[in-house]
C-alpha cells in the first residue's frame, strides 16, 4: 500500500535532489577551477561573497517579518472567528482562502496594480495626507512583505483557529468559576494552550515565505533578490548549473533547519516550562 | 468432541505479548465466554479465531480443521464488533444482505432470509433505514442479524453489550442467549463484565495478562477459583493477604499480613509458609452489634461500621476490621427498616471457615476492599 | 454590560472587515481591472468593457498554454491519486513503526521550495540525457500534488470505522471486493475532492514549471509570467480573473457539494 508512493517519491524526489546535491559540489565556472573539481568551493564562495550573504540575510529577514506580522494579524482574526463561530462558520474560512486558491500569480498582479506609483494605495495615502508625493512601494522588501503576509494569512488563521477550538471549553469555565476575569482567563488559559497552534502556523508561514518565488520576483524588482529568485537568475541568466545547485541546497538547508527546529519545539509537551 | 479448539496459542506484537500460550475449547452449540479486564488478550484471541490476526504459535481448530492459515473471508464465521461496524453507506437491508451477496444468493431468497433475520432480532420494518438513523441498541441488533443470516458455523461476539446502558444490556443479554440457543451455533462471547459471563456462558475462560487462568463452568469459576486472580475478579469478594499456617481437620489456617488469624478451606492444597489470599464474598460476612452473641465461630473479629450503602434489596456495610483492614459485607433486606446498624457503631465481624477460600497468591490481583 | 458587548462586536466586525479587505483586495482589484477600458495600469477606472476577454481568442499562445496546463493538471492529479490513495488508506488504518517518519516523507513536497523541486527534476532529466520533456513536467507536478490527495483522503477517512472493513471480510468479501464495495463508495467524496484539489494546485503553480517548459509545452502561469515581464494591462487581468473564477468554483464544489474539508 505504501510501496508505490515511497518508490515514486524516491525516484522523482529523492533522486533528483540527490543529483542536485551532487552538482552543488562541482565548481561554478566563475571560480575557474579544473573541470573535474569536486568539493566545497561553491559553498565557500557563497560564504565569503558579500552579495550572497546579503541575499541570504534578506531572505531570512523578510521571512522573519512575514512570520511576525502574519501571526500578529491572524491570532485576533482566528480568535474572532472562534468567538462568533456560529455565524458563517465554514464559508467565512473558505472565502478567506481565496488568494491561496487563486494562485500567487493573480495575487501578485493585484499588488502590482495596488502598490504602483499612480495606484490606489498611493492615491489614498496622498488623499489622507500621509504623504505629499507618491512613495515607491513597489520594488522593495516592504512590498514583498506586504504581499506575503496577505498570502499566508489564511493558513495561519486556520491553524490558530483549529488550535483554539481544541481548547476544552470547560477549562475556561473552570477558570471563570475560580474568579478569573476575561483578560486573565485569556492570558493564563487560552494563550498558553493555543501556543502549539501558533507555532504550527509560524512553521507553515515560514515555509511558504521562504519558498515564495513570484512575489519577490515581481515586487522586489531586479535588485532585491532572495534565494529563490537568485536560483532563477543563476539558472536562466548565467546558466550556472553548479552554483544554482549550491544555492538550492543552501535554501533547502535553511528551510528544513527552521522547520525541524520549530517542530521539535512543538513536540515538547505543553505545560512544561 | 469439542467443536472449537484453541491450542497453546500465542500472539506476539512488537514489544508486547498479547496472548501467552492460551488454550480453551467449546462443544458444538455452546457459548464460551472469554472474560477478563482490559488488555488481558481476550479480544486478540477472538481476532485470531476470526482470522484478522495470525497466531505467532499454536493451533486453532474449527469443526475438525486447523484454520490458522485460512484467510478471514473464507472462514464462514459471523462476527459482531464492539462498535457495530455497520456499513454506513448501505441501508439496514443491504447491510444484512451483504454476506448473502458474497455467497451469491439470489435476490428473492436473500430478501426472505434478511426478513427472517431481522424478525429474529425484532427489528422488522426498519429495512430502509441507514445506520446513522438508528439507536445503539438497534445498531447492535442489525449487526447481530447480519452475522446470523449467513448461517455461519460459529458466532464471535466482541463485547457486544459494552456500549449499551445498563437496562438495555440486561435485555439484550437475554435475547442473545435465546437466539443462540435456538440456532445452536457455537459462540465465543468476549466481555469484561464478569456478571455477564456468569449469566450467559456455558463455559468460561478467565484471562489475565494474555493467559487463560482458569477454564471452567460458571459454577466452577465462581465456587472453586483455582487462581487468586479468578477469585478476585469473579463475584464481589473481600481479599486478605497473608501466609498459610498449618492444616487441621480439613481446615487451613492463615495469618494475614496485618496479624489476624483466619481459618478457611483450600480447594487446591497450599503448603504452609506460602503467600496466600483469603477470599470471602460480600454476602457471606456477618456483621452484628458488639456482644450480640457468644459465638465460637472461628473467624470472629472486632470492627466498626464506617459507611452504609443502601442498595435497595440489600444493604452494604463498609467496616474497619481489626486495626488496619477494611471489609465489606452485604446483607439482603426486605425493607429499609431492617437496617440494624449505624455508621460509627462498634461491631463484631465474622464468617464461616467454609466460606473463606484460601488461594495461593499469584500476586497480580485487584483488591477491591482496599 | 450591553454597551460593552456592542463595542466589542463592532470592533470585531471592523477588524474582520479590514482583514478581509486586505486578503481579498488584490484578487478583487484584478477582477475589476479586467473590465477597464484603459490600456495599462496604473490608471483609474475609465470605462466598462468586455473587450479584453474577447481578445483571449486572438492570443493563441494563451489558449495553447491553457490546454497544456489542463493536461498537466489532469495527469498530475491522476498520478497523485493512484499513488496517494493507498498511502492514505494505509496511514488511516494501521499503526506501524516509522509511521511518523513516513508521514513526514509523504508530506515533504509541501514544504520543500517548489523552485528547487523543478530544478531538481531538470537535473534528473539532464542526467539521464532526456530533454526537458512534457513527462518531466507532469511527474514533478505529480510529486507536488500527491500530499494534497493524501490530505484530502485522510480528512475523509478520519470518521471511518476501521472495523467496517473487517466486518466485510468476515462476511466473505475478499480484498478486491472490500475495496470496491466498501472502501471506494465510502471514500468517494474524498477521492473526488483530492483529485480536484490536486488539479487546482497544479494548475496555478509557477515555480515547478519554471525550468521545465519548452516552446511547445508552456503552462498558463508561465505564459502569463512572460507576458507580465513586459507589461501589465487589463488583458492579463482578464486571464487572471478567469483563473480565479474557475478555481474558486472548483473549491466551492469540493467544500459544499462533496462536503470534504480541505484546509484542515
Amino acid at each position: 500500500m505504501l510501496f508505490p508512493a515511497l518508490a515514486f517519491l524516491t525516484l522523482f524526489l529523492v533522486l533528483p535532489l540527490g543529483i542536485t546535491l551532487y552538482k552543488s559540489f562541482l565548481a561554478s565556472p566563475v571560480l575557474l577551477r579544473p573541470d573535474d573539481y569536486f568539493g566545497l568551493a561553491n559553498y565557500l564562495y557563497i560564504a565569503k561573497t558579500g552579495i550572497y550573504i546579503e541575499i541570504i540575510l534578506r531572505t531570512l529577514r523578510i521571512c522573519a517579518f512575514v512570520v511576525v506580522f502574519t501571526i500578529l494579524l491572524s491570532y485576533p482574526t482566528a480568535f474572532i472567528f472562534r468567538r462568533y463561530a456560529r455565524l458563517g462558520g465554514g464559508s467565512a474560512m473558505l472565502i478567506l482562502s481565496f488568494p491561496m486558491l487563486a494562485g500567487p500569480l493573480v495575487v501578485v498582479l493585484g499588488w502590482m496594480i495596488l502598490l504602483a506609483d499612480g495606484g490606489p494605495i498611493n492615491s489614498w495615502m496622498m488623499w489622507l495626507g500621509i504623504t505629499s508625493k507618491p512613495i515607491e512601494i513597489l520594488r522593495s522588501e516592504t512590498a514583498i512583505i506586504i504581499s506575503l503576509v496577505q498570502f499566508t494569512l489564511p493558513f495561519a488563521v486556520l491553524n490558530i483557529y483549529n488550535a483554539l477550538t481544541q481548547i476544552e471549553p470547560h477549562l475556561i469555565e473552570a477558570a471563570r468559576s475560580l474568579g478569573a476575569p476575561p483578560l486573565r482567563r485569556f492570558w493564563h488559559i487560552t494563550l498558553p494552550l493555543s501556543l502549539p497552534g501558533v507555532l504550527s502556523a509560524a512553521i507553515i508561514t515560514f515555509s511558504l515565505a521562504i519558498s515564495s518565488f513570484i512575489a519577490p520576483a515581481y515586487l522586489g524588482g531586479g535588485t532585491k533578490l532572495v534565494l529563490t529568485t537568485l536560483i532563477s537568475e543563476t539558472m536562466l541568466g548565467s546558466y550556472d548549473l553548479a552554483m544554482a545547485s549550491t544555492i538550492a541546497v543552501v535554501l533547502l538547508v535553511f528551510s528544513l533547519a527552521v522547520v525541524i527546529a520549530m517542530n521539535t519545539a512543538l513536540a515538547r509537551p505543553a505545560g512544561r516550562r | 468432541m469439542n467443536w472449537l479448539e484453541v491450542k497453546n496459542v500465542s500472539k506476539q506484537f512488537s514489544g508486547h505479548l498479547a496472548v501467552d500460550n492460551a488454550s480453551f475449547s467449546a462443544k458444538e452449540g455452546d457459548i464460551i465466554c472469554l472474560v477478563g479486564p482490559s488488555g488481558c488478550g481476550k479480544t486478540t484471541a477472538l481476532r485470531m479465531i476470526a482470522g484478522f490476526e495470525t497466531p505467532t504459535s499454536g493451533e486453532i481448530w474449527l469443526g475438525g480443521k486447523e484454520v490458522s492459515a485460512l484467510p478471514a473471508h473464507k472462514r464462514n464465521i459471523g462476527i459482531t464488533f464492539q462498535n457495530y461496524a455497520l456499513f454506513p453507506h448501505m441501508t439496514v437491508e443491504a447491510n444484512v444482505a451483504f454476506g448473502l451477496r458474497m455467497r451469491k444468493i439470489g435476490q428473492a431468497d436473500s430478501r426472505a432470509r434478511v426478513a427472517a433475520a431481522l424478525a429474529m432480532v425484532r427489528l422488522g420494518g426498519l429495512e430502509k433505514r441507514f445506520p446513522n438513523q438508528l439507536s445503539g441498541g438497534q445498531q447492535q441488533r442489525v449487526a447481530l442479524a447480519r452475522a446470523i443470516v449467513i448461517e455461519p458455523v460459529m458466532l464471535l461476539l466482541d463485547e457486544p453489550l459494552s456500549n449499551l446502558d445498563a437496562k438495555l444490556r440486561e435485555e439484550m443479554r437475554v435475547e442473545i442467549k435465546e437466539i443462540q440457543s435456538r440456532l445452536k451455533i457455537t459462540t465465543v462471547f468476549v466481555t469484561h463484565d464478569q456478571e455477564e459471563a456468569l449469566t450467559i456462558a456455558d463455559r468460561i475462560a478467565v484471562m489475565h495478562a494474555g493467559r487463560v487462568v482458569q477454564e471452567d463452568s460458571p459454577v466452577g469459576v465462581f465456587e472453586k477459583p483455582q487462581h487468586s486472580f479468578v477469585a478476585g475478579f469473579i463475584g464481589q469478594s473481600n481479599l486478605l493477604r497473608g501466609t498459610v499456617g498449618a492444616e487441621t481437620d480439613g481446615r487451613v489456617t492463615m495469618r494475614t499480613d496485618t496479624g489476624l488469624e483466619l481459618r478457611g478451606r483450600a480447594i487446591k492444597p497450599v503448603p504452609p509458609g506460602t503467600p496466600a489470599i483469603a477470599v470471602i464474598r460480600h454476602p457471606r460476612i456477618q456483621v452484628d452489634r458488639k456482644g450480640t452473641s457468644e459465638t465460637t465461630l472461628a473467624n470472629l473479629f472486632p470492627g466498626r461500621v464506617e459507611l452504609i450503602n443502601y442498595l435497595g434489596d440489600a444493604v452494604q456495610y463498609v467496616c474497619a476490621l481489626g486495626k488496619t483492614d477494611r471489609i465489606i459485607a452485604t446483607a439482603a433486606i426486605a425493607n429499609a427498616d431492617e437496617i440494624a446498624l449505624a455508621a460509627g457503631e462498634d461491631v463484631q465481624i465474622s464468617w464461616a471457615p467454609g466460606d473463606c477460600l484460601i488461594v495461593e497468591d499469584a500476586s497480580m490481583i485487584e483488591n477491591d476492599a482496599g | 454590560m450591553k454597551g460593552r458587548a456592542l463595542w466589542t462586536n463592532l470592533g470585531a466586525a471592523l477588524w474582520l472587515a479590514l482583514i478581509y479587505l486586505y486578503v481579498l483586495g488584490p484578487a478583487v482589484v484584478v477582477i475589476i481591472g479586467s473590465f477597464n477600458t484603459a490600456t495599462s495600469f496604473p490608471s483609474d477606472f475609465e470605462g466598462f468593457t468586455l473587450g479584453w476577454y474577447a481578445q483571449l481568442a486572438e492570443h493563441g499562445e494563451f489558449l495553447d498554454a491553457l490546454f497544456v496546463s489542463i493536461q498537466i493538471g489532469f495527469i498530475a492529479a491522476f498520478i497523485g491519486s493512484i499513488v496517494g490513495i493507498p498511502v492514505a488508506l494505509a496511514l488511516a488504518r494501521y499503526e506501524f513503526r516509522l509511521k511518523g517518519a513516513i508521514t513526514a516523507f509523504i508530506m515533504a513536497p509541501l514544504i520543500l521550495p517548489q523552485i528547487v523541486l523543478g530544478m531538481a527534476m531538470l537535473q534528473l532529466l539532464t542526467a539521464v540525457q532526456l530533454p526537458a520533456t512534457f513527462a518531466g513536467l507532469a511527474l514533478i507536478h505529480a510529486v507536488f500534488v500527491m500530499p494534497y490527495v493524501v490530505r484530502a483522503m485522510l480528512s475523509c477517512l478520519a470518521g471511518l470505522n476501521p472495523s467496517v472493513s473487517e466486518a466485510a471480510a468476515s462476511l466473505g468479501a475478499n480484498a478486491w471486493q472490500r475495496f470496491l464495495l466498501i472502501t471506494l463508495p465510502i471514500t468517494r467524496a474524498g477521492i473526488m475532492a483530492g483529485f480536484i484539489f490536486a488539479f487546482i494546485m497544479s494548475f496555478i503553480n509557477l515555480p515547478l514549471s519554471l525550468f521545465l517548459t519548452t516552446p511547445t509545452s508552456t503552462t498558463l502561469p508561465i505564459r502569463m509570467f512572460a507576458y507580465m515581464e513586459s507589461r501589465i494591462d487589463p488583458f492579463i487581468a482578464a486571464v487572471g480573473s478567469l483563473t480565479v473564477i474557475a478555481v474558486i468554483a472548483g473549491s466551492f464544489f469540493i467544500e459544499k457539494v462533496l462536503k470534504v474539508r480541505l484546509l484542515a
